[in-house]
Parts: structure tokens; C-alpha cells; sequence
């Protein structure tokens, strides 16, 4: 019961991380290009003042997407046996394909512009290599750091053990 | 049943002498927890009854309610529950894993995190064997890295 509490707070607490710094990214580029974008994105349809509504509850349908996304592909609750390689491409497809149904549904760029498009596949790809690399590099230290630590005890304990 | 103890210095060693007109289960279990304490358990094969030295084991595992003990060469079974395994071999290099496996930290060749925070452990022979969650921290612990 413990258990579970902890895994419901630990998902719901990745869930608004995952709120916040959208809406922190999205906050910055409305400061920096809120005007003009205004009547080119419904993103930024308040021009520089701001979010509206619309886009929050937006961005908090996408926040909740990425982390059911997680929760499925990042556990082995539903899916038992996948390697990480896989798990990382379902994950990247289903959000690159969720966000190009709110591109389309929700206006948030004319779904005519190529070079939008390009823009955000670029974007996207760089920033989800960015997040595999990394997560890949905390991994190995950690891995490493387990490693280290299994030789130093069989090293320390090697006298008062059972082999 | 009836218990005698006889501490005496003319004793070189311990020994301890059990009397019965016929061997019971319970006999059998109360030899097994004491060869335990020589780090020695009786492990089955065929029928036939093994002493086994506790360094030969990678894991034990219960599977609906039998008990496995595993080696790099063999299988046995064991009338003994893990919870007794887990108390007798606390203090030594066992760890429990998962609510159905206790692990030789000796037989591991390497860890590497897995899945929803468990610990993937390659053992020796190379079997790979999961540590829940639930446990992964306590191997941490155990490691001295948290």
C-alpha cells in the first residue's frame, strides 16, 4: 500500500515537473517572441502577455500524455520484457505523433508550413537525442558506481564471508 | 521432547546428539537450520540427500512454496523456507532480491540498473537475475552507496 502511495505521488510529481517546465520554456519564448507570433500560432494568441487558458490546458493535456507514455513504456507493468533502445523509439514516435495531432488540431502552427514542420522535427529530434544521451551517461555512472562498490565488498568482506 | 544440555570443558568441540526412535520432517528441518550454522545445507537431488557448502550457491528462489537452491552446475531442492535461509545467512554475504530469491553477493559478476528502478544482476555463469525494487535499495545499502 506503501508502495503503490509512493508510485501514484512519484507520477503525479513528474507529472507537473514535466507541467512546469514546458510552461517555463513556453513563458520565455512568449516574452521573447509572443508579439510577433501572435496570428501566426494560437500558442501565443495573447501576443506578449502572456499564456492564455487555452494553452495551459493544452500543455497540460500533452504533460499528461508524456507521462502516461512513461508510466506505460518506462515500467514493467504492462510491457514485461522490451530493451531500453525500443522502449526510447515508442516513446519519441508517440509524442512526436501527439504533438503533430495538436499541431493540426489546435492550430499551433499552419499545418501548410514546411518550414514550420522542419523546425519542429529538427527541434524535436535534437532534443530527444539530447535526453537519451544524458540519460544514457547517468546510467553508465551509475551502473559504474554499483560495480565499484561490489568489488570494494567483496574485497573488505573477502576474510569474514562465506567463500 | 526432551532437551538436555551438558556444558562440560572436558568437550573439545560442540556437538549435539539427537535421539529418536524414528527420523520426522522436523528432525530433518531442525539438522538443516544447524548444518546452516556451519555454513553447510542439505540441499535434495534425485532423492538423494547433499551436504552443500553455502559458497557453491549463486541464489535461492521459492517457487509456489518449493525452495531452489542454484549452483553454477546444479539444481537442488530444499525443505527449508527462504525467510530461514534469509535469517541464518544474514550476517553473511546473502541478500534477499525479491520476495522469491535471496542472493550470493559473491557469485555477482556485475549490476547494471534496469527498468523501474531494479537492479539487472549477471551472475558468474552469466544468469541474469532481477532485484525488485522493493530491494534494490537495500542492495544499495548492503554495497554502501546509499
Amino acid at each position: 500500500m506503501m508502495e503503490e502511495k509512493k508510485t501514484l505521488y512519484y507520477h503525479i510529481g513528474h507529472l507537473f515537473t514535466t507541467f512546469g517546465i514546458m510552461v517555463l520554456m513556453f513563458v520565455i519564448i512568449t516574452d521573447m517572441l509572443g508579439d510577433s507570433a501572435k496570428g501566426y500560432s494560437t500558442l501565443f494568441e495573447m501576443g506578449g502577455k502572456g499564456l492564455s487558458l487555452n494553452t495551459l490546458l493544452q500543455l497540460f493535456a500533452l504533460a499528461v500524455i508524456i507521462s502516461v507514455c512513461r508510466r506505460v513504456l518506462y515500467s514493467d507493468t504492462l510491457i514485461k520484457s522490451m530493451s531500453m533502445i525500443a522502449r526510447n523509439v515508442i516513446f519519441f514516435v508517440a509524442i512526436t505523433v501527439t504533438i503533430m495531432l495538436f499541431v493540426i488540431f489546435f492550430g499551433w502552427f499552419p499545418i501548410n508550413d514546411i518550414s514550420a514542420w522542419i523546425g519542429f522535427f529538427v527541434s524535436f529530434a535534437i532534443c530527444s537525442a539530447v535526453a537519451v544521451v544524458l540519460s544514457r551517461i547517468r546510467e553508465r555512472a551509475e551502473n559504474d558506481r554499483m560495480n565499484r562498490a561490489l568489488e570494494k565488498y567483496k574485497s573488505i568482506n573477502g576474510d569474514n564471508s562465506v567463500n | 521432547m526432551k532437551i538436555e544440555i551438558d556444558i562440560d570443558e572436558k568437550y573439545p568441540d560442540i556437538g549435539i546428539k539427537i535421539t529418536a526412535p524414528s527420523l520426522t520432517p522436523e528432525i530433518e528441518k531442525a539438522i538443516s537450520l544447524m548444518r546452516m550454522m556451519d555454513m553447510q545445507i542439505p540441499v535434495k537431488r534425485d532423492d538423494e540427500t547433499i551436504l552443500l557448502d553455502a559458497e557453491k550457491i549463486l541464489y535461492i528462489e521459492a517457487v509456489e512454496r518449493n525452495t531452489f537452491v542454484y549452483t553454477e552446475d546444479d539444481t537442488y531442492g530444499s525443505d527449508l523456507k527462504l525467510y530461514e535461509f534469509e535469517q541464518q545467512f544474514a550476517e553473511k554475504d546473502f541478500i534477499r532480491i525479491s520476495k522469491q530469491g535471496i542472493l550470493n553477493l559473491r557469485k555477482v559478476k556485475s549490476l547494471k540498473t534496469d527498468i523501474n528502478r531494479k537492479i539487472r544482476v549477471t551472475l558468474i555463469n552469466g544468469e541474469q537475475i532481477i532485484v525488485s525494487r522493493m530491494y534494490a535499495d537495500e542492495l544499495r545499502k548492503r554495497l554502501g552507496i546509499k
